[in-house]
């Protein structure tokens, strides 16, 4: 007891004055430097009254009446705290004031973070297994023609680097070596390429998607499945070179039936998967057509090849549609893994789900900071509305109105609802493109037969209607109307106004994307040199 | 001699700065001091002179140093800063001023109490 005494200054001190003072200091709860010079100030004045006090008696007897004077040791704690704080300088008191406004800042931004990154979703559904339920349709896996199809990707030899990079589009463009080379490439893919055909007999394409992993986003359906789309794309490659090789070497009947096992090779992988094998489908699919228009180009066909290819293309061509309800599955997935689950369909985005809070940055800070945010239920009715909307842009022909429609949809819509659609209308705009690539595919081969029945170019393509070749006009999507034809002094000229919606007089570009826009010019065929406006 | 608080209030940092501004002193010292000077009738609470000289010295009208006495023992002066003196002038202006309009209203009768 002593040695604390002396330790903090009391030794001169009797016990009550220590303990006062001790008390003062204890209840002033400020910073130790303010408190160690009170409590010295304190001793000192107290030593100063007790110093002529002879007897010990004699020092407790003033110190009592000394504490007395001072008055409760609490309310002369407050009152020197809170003098203490007014003597702190303007520049530590402004510091001080902003560290707590920013602690506090601190502390709410950490409870928001907690209420968006804390709370359990309820993983109810499998979306993958419901995939593959969907994409089956409940049909016989034996009328399933991917099997066969990855199998061939699998075991397909790559194309030669050289061939890759080139722009070439007929055998006849290549060396002597090149030639060699390319005729080695496609006789180690023979197996491959066979083993195509015979999958393609399957009416079917659907895939199997891997429920190993439940969760889309993870990468469950979509690991194995993008290296499966890059090989089967290799595949397509593969026999567009034997249709042109073939076509090349005058075996016109192989080159036209390996030219429609392409198209349907691209044609089969639309439909109703994920919107990437769809994308795919759609690009393998341009490749046949524009193999096909190649040899068109490049050698005299028979009328019967023609209609040969006409009947296929237009079968083909009347029952596309591109569906995105897988795409809406992977949507949903992600919901029910990113939204708390209140068991009645309600909830609040979490994590990554927190995209759906705001349409920009500052609206998304805005409204987690103001708890602002939306329920499960409310961003589903959403997606089905919009992704309705979506649907209806593959279903209709309006190009124009449909991205109008499509920008109003998405204007005032979340940050990730944003970043979402577009991309759906990228693809249906690419699955028009298709769509108005196979019609000028069917009016092409429908005038090239009527010239060598008739031995003149139809007026007009209601011509062809009115004499039976054709069971409905040539559809422009991007004109909503028909496909612009016109006769030439020894041929003739048939395009689609293409992405910029308006007449170029056929000056060629790809889909009119060029910088002056330009139109998608079907015949005469333009070759790649000349094609980019 | 107990005055009412809110009387004191006002008069007591006046009166801590005009002992300050005759020289600097410790707090014990200043409390004799205002005893002293006022024949005992003007005593400020141990309890309220503390406080009451840190808040001056945060309006800095006073300024406090430790420094070590002859006897040894550490002590914390105070002195009147430029400024105090400056407000204890306006303050005892102030202050005539007051006792000038009392006395106008209490006329002799205050002075026979």
């Amino acid at each position: 007891m002593r040695k604390e005494k002396e330790q903090f200054g009391f030794e001169n001190l009797p016990d009550c004055a220590a303990d006062y003072i001790r008390l003062v200091i204890k209840k002033m709860r400020w910073r130790k430097k303010a408190r160690k010079d009170v409590q010295a100030e304190l001793i000192a004045h107290f030593e100063d009254v007790l110093k002529d006090c002879k007897t010990i008696e004699e020092k407790e007897g003033t110190a009592k009446e000394l504490i007395s004077n001072f008055g409760d040791a609490k309310v002369l704690a407050v009152l020197a705290r809170r003098a203490k704080k007014r003597c702190q300088p303007m520049w530590v008191k402004i510091l001080i004031h902003s560290l707590q406004i920013l602690g506090i800042i601190i502390l709410y931004i950490a409870i928001c973070a907690g209420y968006i990154g804390i709370g359990k979703p309820n993983i109810s559904a499998n979306y993958v297994e419901w995939l593959n339920d969907y994409v089956r349709g409940g049909r016989n896996e034996s009328l399933n023609s991917a099997p066969m199809i990855k199998k061939a990707a699998e075991i397909s030899i790559d194309e030669p680097n050289w061939l890759k990079e080139s722009n070439a589009s007929w055998p006849s463009d290549f060396n002597e070596i090149q030639l060699k080379e390319l005729e080695n490439w496609l006789a180690q893919n023979t197996e491959v390429l066979e083993t195509l055909r015979n999958a393609l007999k399957k009416p079917y394409y659907w895939n199997i998607y891997d429920t190993n992993e439940s969760d889309f986003i993870k990468g469950g359906p979509f690991g194995s499945l993008m290296k499966s789309l890059s090989k089967q794309r290799m595949l397509a490659r593969a026999m567009n070179w034997q249709v042109r090789y073939s076509a090349y070497k005058n075996n016109t009947e192989d080159a036209i039936n390996d030219a429609i096992s392409l198209c349907k090779f691209g044609h089969r992988m639309q439909g109703n998967g994920l919107l990437i094998e769809q994308l795919v489908g759609i690009a393998i699919e341009a490749v046949g057509y524009s193999t096909i228009f190649d040899i068109l180009d490049k050698t005299t066909l028979s009328a019967e090849h023609l209609e040969k290819m006409q009947q296929f293309i237009q079968q083909e061509q009347d029952d596309t549609v591109i569906d995105i309800q897988a795409e809406k599955a992977c949507l949903y997935d992600f919901i029910q893994r990113n939204f708390t689950d209140d068991g009645k369909g309600g909830g609040r985005p979490i994590r990554q789900g927190i995209g759906f809070a705001g349409k920009n940055l500052p609206d998304l800070i805005f409204n987690i900071l103001t708890f602002n945010l939306p329920s499960k239920k409310e961003i589903i009715e959403k997606i089905d509305n919009i992704y309705d909307i979506y649907q209806r842009g593959f279903d209709v022909a309006d190009m124009k109105n449909i991205e109008e429609q499509y920008n109003k949809t998405t204007q005032n819509e979340s940050l990730l609802l944003q970043i979402l659609t577009p991309a759906l209308g990228k693809v249906a705009t690419l699955s028009w493109r298709a769509k108005t690539d196979g019609d000028g595919l069917i009016a092409t081969l429908v005038i090239l037969r009527y010239y060598k029945q008739t031995g003149k170019y139809p007026d007009n393509l209601e011509e062809l209607l009115n004499k039976g070749f054709i069971k409905r006009i040539p559809f422009d999507a991007f004109r909503n109307g028909p496909l612009t034809y016109r006769k030439t002094d020894t041929s003739f000229i048939l395009y689609s106004f293409g992405e910029d919606f308006d007449d170029d007089g056929g000056a060629p570009s790809r889909w009119g994307t060029g910088k002056e826009g330009g139109d998608q010019v079907f015949w005469p065929v333009v070759h790649p040199a000349k094609k980019c406006k | 001699m107990k005055f009412e608080r809110e009387l004191l209030k006002g008069i007591a940092p006046v009166v801590v700065l005009e002992i300050l501004s005759r020289g600097r002193m410790y707090g014990y010292e200043l409390s004799e001091a205002i005893e002293a000077k006022s024949q005992k009738i003007l005593t400020l609470g141990q309890g309220t002179l503390y406080p009451l000289l840190y808040n001056l010295e945060a309006q800095k009208l006073v300024r406090g140093e430790w420094e070590t006495a002859p006897s040894g023992r550490k002590r914390r002066y105070y002195s009147i800063t430029s400024k105090g003196k400056e407000k204890l002038q306006a303050d005892k202006i102030q202050l005539a001023d007051l006792f000038k309009s009392l006395k106008l209203v209490f006329g002799t009768s205050l002075a026979n109490i």
